[in-house]
Order: structure tokens, then sequence, then C-alpha cells
């Protein structure tokens, strides 16, 4: 057992309860910055010690955490969007009012998800997942002077808990069906055997799927999506909706990928109706959204739907899939976010579409950035949003579902729909005079996320190969290698 | 098995011969309850506003019957509710404590410290302050 | 002891998992949904003691006492909220809370 493999999820947590205790301090300096500066130190240090035991499989406590490839992959998602929701939140009246909460709940909620990524047993993933979850239910509320923000929060933690419930009872099921937690036990138990002779596998497979579901905001477990993306303050949508979903989508790859992969055959359906479902919905009704953040919500439902091909596929292609695409969506969601967090700060009205009226024409910078991340969200060659498609797409017609491909086809067709209709009304529209400024000051730093996330959006797709070998090795760490 | 318990076996099947207690004691408590239901039936009602009025051990109430509680009070509820359950695992620790050797007392101070700390947060921000 | 077959531990979590279930969809007040939800945890927690007595190994209830940490977790965050909600003096009921249309 090696210890010394676990220290970036040890020192986030630990950067979590100090950044907590810092907001406690008598010195102003050290209120007002230590939190921000220790979160920000603590996760670019996780992130360090992530690259350094980037490498072979190492079981620490008793086979319950695998510290591999796969999760080391993860924790660099999941700490990129943790220092860009940091900064992007650094005005935000939220984070200002408590800053140690603040920060350290967002250390709390990445801590998490590394736990969800570095998974080998169903407890340790409950955890995780919990973790995650109440740390972001209290996030979504934390402008509590503001109504919709509690209102957010609190639809968020009934709906999140009882997807928790759903998915706890999957996991008894599962547990009573093969007498271990360890996922690698269970993939042992259930070797050789089906799914429709085995009731109790089938009902956790369901429950499983449906809990899963809830987390990452598939169809049809995404009702409660729009309106808590609305309501929660910006960065922290931001954060939910990249962090939270590859958290989801790790579970979703651990749990069947890694551990029922003997019986493959039986669930690759049951995800692949959830995923087409969710393709669709999502599509279809961000058509007609008029506020950026529910489009976004309504999108990223639609993006669930694409991730959860990979895993439908049920192979390490698709894993390998799902990972890419992963990176891929959360620079461009980034990007995306980031324009939005900024035009709030100026204009009153500034997460409605009408707010991005004529922006790009006097941002050029972000406008370009802007036209990639939605041309990539929307899957245009050569972008990286489209090659992860691609890879998905493929890994579909692999597995024998070309009907899930076909699906997943013609929503990227109907989501040029509405990422055109945006890009349109950024570069083409304009502003009536009489709409209200704002005019507060935009986070310092979040023109440099803005810029980032653009260059990352290219990157990724010119340095295809180097990152596609990494999410292969990462998916195939997965079988244990 | 005492032979006046193993008569009566034949009550429930074999394998809840275990819970023949309770069922006793919901025979009991069953018999005494309907006892004292079926005397109100059976007794002269004769209701009156006096006896109608509610009393505190003879006497009329002195405090309105619905209270209101401080919002200090759930908060102060929450926080037990959450290191309460948070000690309870110090139980699973302490049976297994010799075996883990030093990493077990590691996790254990780790855990400790957290809960600590934890409560040290609560302090600073004036959550146990009765106003 | 020969004690209860597994099948009635099974059928009483079932049971209260499907109330809690109910209740979590029917109820519009979010102390009684969050009651409903606790509810349904627990009734996990009861499953996963019966297998772990049926399996005759120890992880189920190891699972069950995380559960039960994380389940008083949940419902303080949820109690907070509410009271928050409380002070800002708006309708405990989330059929009232119109603002974000569902």
């Amino acid at each position: 057992m090696n210890l010394a493999a676990t220290t970036p999820i040890l020192i986030v947590g630990a950067g979590a309860t100090i950044s907590l205790s810092m907001g406690l301090l008598p010195w102003r300096f050290a209120q007002r910055h230590g939190p921000t500066i220790v979160a920000l130190v603590g996760l670019l240090a996780a992130a360090v010690m992530s690259l350094v035991f980037w490498g072979d499989r190492i079981e620490a406590f008793d086979g319950s955490l695998h510290i591999d490839r796969f999760s080391m992959l993860l924790n660099l998602i999941f700490i990129t969007a943790a220092i860009a929701v940091i900064l992007l939140s650094i005005r935000e009246p939220g984070a200002v009012d408590r800053r140690g909460e603040y920060a350290s709940l967002i250390l709390f909620s990445t801590a998490g998800m590394m736990l969800v990524g570095a998974a080998g047993d169903l407890i340790v993933l409950f955890v995780g997942i919990e973790l995650l979850s109440v740390a972001l239910y209290v996030l979504a509320a934390l402008e509590v002077w503001r109504e919709r923000s509690l209102e957010s929060g609190l639809k968020y933690l009934i709906v999140g808990a009882v997807g928790s419930s759903i998915l706890l009872y999957g996991f008894a099921l599962l547990y009573g069906a093969t007498g271990t937690t360890r996922l690698g036990e269970i993939a042992e138990a259930l070797s050789g055997s089906t799914l429709t002779g085995e009731p109790l596998v089938f009902g956790a497979v369901v429950l499983i799927v449906a809990g899963l579901g809830f987390k990452a905001s598939a169809a049809p477990f995404h009702m409660w999506t729009p309106d808590v993306y609305e309501g929660a303050p910006t960065p922290i949508t931001a954060f939910m909706s990249t962090a939270t979903k590859a958290a989801a989508l790790a579970a979703f790859l651990r749990v069947f990928t890694g551990g029922l992969v003997e019986i493959e055959a039986d669930w690759d359906l049951i995800i692949g109706v959830v995923a087409a479902a969710a393709i669709i919905v999502g599509n279809i009704a961000a058509l007609v959204q008029d506020n950026m953040k529910r489009l976004l919500a309504y999108s990223s439902v639609a993006q669930a739907g694409y991730l959860l091909i990979g895993v439908a596929a049920g192979s390490i292609q698709g894993a390998e899939a799902t990972l890419y695409y992963l990176l891929a969506y959360l620079v461009m969601t980034l990007a995306a976010f980031a324009i939005v967090i900024i035009r709030e700060r100026e204009v009153i009205d500034g997460d409605t579409v009408g707010a991005l009226a004529g922006y790009a024409r006097r941002r050029p910078v972000h406008g370009a950035v802007l036209t990639l991340a939605m041309l990539s969200l929307a899957g245009f060659p050569p972008l990286s949003g489209f090659l992860g498609k691609f890879l998905l797409f493929g890994s579909a017609v692999e597995a024998d579902m070309i009907w899930l491909a076909v699906i997943g086809a013609i929503g990227s067709i109907i989501s040029l729909g509405y990422y055109l209709r945006v890009l349109g009304v950024a570069w083409f529209g304009d502003r009536p005079q009489s709409a209200a400024e704002q005019g507060l000051e935009s986070p310092r730093l979040a023109g440099l996320v803005t810029v980032a996330s653009g260059l990352a959006i290219v990157a990724l797709a010119v340095a295809a190969s180097p990152v596609l070998d990494a999410c292969r090795s990462a998916a195939e760490s997965l079988l244990g290698a | 098995m005492p032979a006046a318990v193993a008569g009566v076996g034949w009550l429930c099947p074999m394998e809840l011969n275990d819970y023949l207690p309770i069922l006793v004691f919901l025979v009991a408590g069953g018999v005494i309850a309907g006892a004292l239901l079926t005397l109100g039936l059976l007794g002269p009602r004769r209701p009156s506003a006096v006896k109608e009025t509610p009393y505190e051990s003879g006497i009329l109430g002195a405090t309105p019957v619905r209270q209101r509680f401080s919002i200090d009070f759930y908060m102060t509820a929450m926080l037990f509710i959450v290191f309460d359950i948070e000690l309870a695992f110090l139980y699973p620790i302490a049976v297994t404590l010799r075996d883990d050797g030093m990493l077990g007392l590691i996790v254990l101070l780790v855990f400790v410290f957290t809960v600590v700390e934890a409560l040290v947060y609560v302090w600073k921000k004036g959550a146990l302050e009765w106003r | 002891m020969s004690g209860v077959p597994l099948f009635w531990y099974l059928m009483l979590s079932f049971g209260l998992f499907g109330l809690g279930l109910v209740g979590v969809m029917r109820r519009r007040n979010p102390l009684l949904m969050l009651l409903a939800v606790e509810l349904m945890l627990n009734s996990a927690n009861i499953a996963l003691v019966g297998f772990a007595r049926q399996w005759n190994n120890t992880d189920g209830q190891i699972f069950a006492l995380v559960v039960m940490a994380v389940a008083a977790a949940e419902v303080v965050i949820g109690l907070g909220l509410v009271v928050a909600v409380f002070r800002q003096r708006l309708a405990l009921n989330v059929d009232e809370m119109s603002s974000l249309k569902g």
C-alpha cells in the first residue's frame, strides 16, 4: 500500500480545511485574500502531484482507492475547473461575502470528485458523490439575500438527495447480489452471469443508472437542471456543468466499464436509451431558451447524452472517447460561462441571449472565443468538439449501436439551431439604446480564463494525438492495467 | 424452550417463536387498552364547559399552548445532529484500533482533528451563542 | 438464532423506499420532502444490513454507518436552507416558489 499516491486528494482536503480557518483569522489581509490564495496553491500542488503519480495503478487503503491514470486524468479536469471557477468568482458577491466558506466549499467539492475518480469501492464512490453534492447545495444557495439562489439550492438539495437515495439503493442491491462492495471483486463475482438471470443485479443496474443520471443531469432525470443552473451564482453554475458532470461520468465509467464489464451486453441498451433521450430532449428544449444560463443548461443535458454514448459502448474505446470529450467539453463550457459572467457584471440582464447583442463586434477577442466555443459545442470540424463526437459515435458503431450514433448526429444538427443563434446575436445583433448598463467592474481574471479556454479549445484539436494517447492509457487503466 | 411457551407454539410459524414475548406484550396491551375504551363507552357522559377547558395540574394554563421556538434552537439542534453522528464513528474505530496499529491511530487523530476544527469554526462564527 | 429470513428485511426495505419515493413526489413542503428522502436512505440501510447478515460479512454494516453520517449531513444542510428561506420570509411551499418555473 502506498499512501503517498493519495496526496492529491489529501492536499485538496487539507486546503479546504485550511482556507475555512483562514476566513476566521483576525488579520485583514489573511481574511480577504488568504482563502483564495490557499485554495489556488493547494489546487496547483494537487495538479503537480497528479502528474507525478501518473503511472500504473496503486491500490491504497486496502483497495478502496485506485490511484491510476484514469483517476489522475480526472483529477486534472476537476482541478482545472476549480481553478477557473475560483478565478471567475473573485468579485462575485457570494464569494466576497463569505470568502473562507466559498473557497473551502469548492475545494471540498473537488476533493469529493477526486474520490469518485479514484473509487475502487462502492462506499468510497458514494461518499465522494455526497461530498461533492453537499458542498454544491450550499454553494448554489450561497447568495442568501437572493431569493432565486436560495430556491435553487433547496431544489438542488431535494432532487440531489432523491438521486443519491436511488443510487444508494442500487448499490445496496449490487452488494446483495455479489456480497462485496469492492468493484474488482464485484467484477469477479459477476463473471459468467447474465442480467436477466439475476433480478437483484437488474434492479441494481436500473437504479444506479437512474441515480447517476440525476447527477449527470441526463434525461429523463434532468428536470431540475435549468432551474438550478439559472438560480445559482454563475461561476457555480459553470462548476456544476463542467466538474460535476465529469464526476458523474467518472462514476458511470468506474461502475459500468470498470465493475460491471462482464455483463456489458445486458446494460448497454439501458444506458443507450438514457443517452438518446438526453440528446433529443436537451437539444430540442434548448432551441426555445432566451436565457443563456438556461440555454447552456439544456445544452449540458444534451452533452451528457453524447458523453454517455461512450459509456453505453462499454469498451475501452468508448471510455477513451468519453474522456477526450470531457476535456473538450470542460474548456468549451468554461469559455461560454466566462463570457456570460463578464456580461453579467456589465449589464443588468446579463444572463440573457439579448445581452450579447453586438458584444462580439465590440470585443473581438472575446467574440472569437465565443465563436470557437459555440462551434466546438455544436461539433464543427476541425475543432475538439467535433473530434470528440466523432470518436464517441465511432465507439457506438463499433459496439453495434448504429442507431445511437444516428441519433447523436441528428441531435448535433438540431443543436446548430441554438448555438448559431447565439453567434448571430453576438456578431450581428444590435442592442437597444435604452438597455440598462450596470457598469460593475468585471472580475479581473475573467478575461484571462476566457482567452485561456479559447486557446485550450484550439490546442486540444491541434495536439489531439498526445492527448488521445493519455486518454487511451487512462481508459485502459479502468480495467486494472 | 419452556413447555408452557411451547404449548402455544402453534400460534405462529416456528422461526417466529423468538418473537412470542412481543406477541404476548401486544395482546396484553390490547386487552388493557380495550378495557379502558369500553368502560368509557359504557359509563355516563355529562360534558360541561368547565370539563372541556385545558388545565395543567388542576389549574388553568398560564402560558400559551403553542410556543414558538427561537431560531437558535434549530441551529443548536442541527449542530448536535452532525457532531453526534460524527462521533459515532469512534465506536468501530475503537473496536479495531489494536489491530490497525500506528496507521489506525494516525487516521483516528486526523478524524478527530477535523471534527475539532469544525467545532472551532462553529464557535468562532458565533453559532453557539444563545441570544 | 434462526431469525427472520432475508425476504422480510427486503420487503420492509422495499416498502419504506416506496413510501419515501411517493412522499417526495406528492408532498410540497420542503421539510416533509426531506423526511421522505431520509426514509429512502434508511430503507437502503435496512437492505444493506440485511444483506450483510446474509453474506456474513461487515461491508454492508460499514456502508450503513457511513450512510447515516451522510444522511445527517444532508438533512442538516436541508434544515439550514429551510431556516435561511424562513429568515427571508419566503413561502415555505415549493409550489409557491414560482420565480423559477419548473
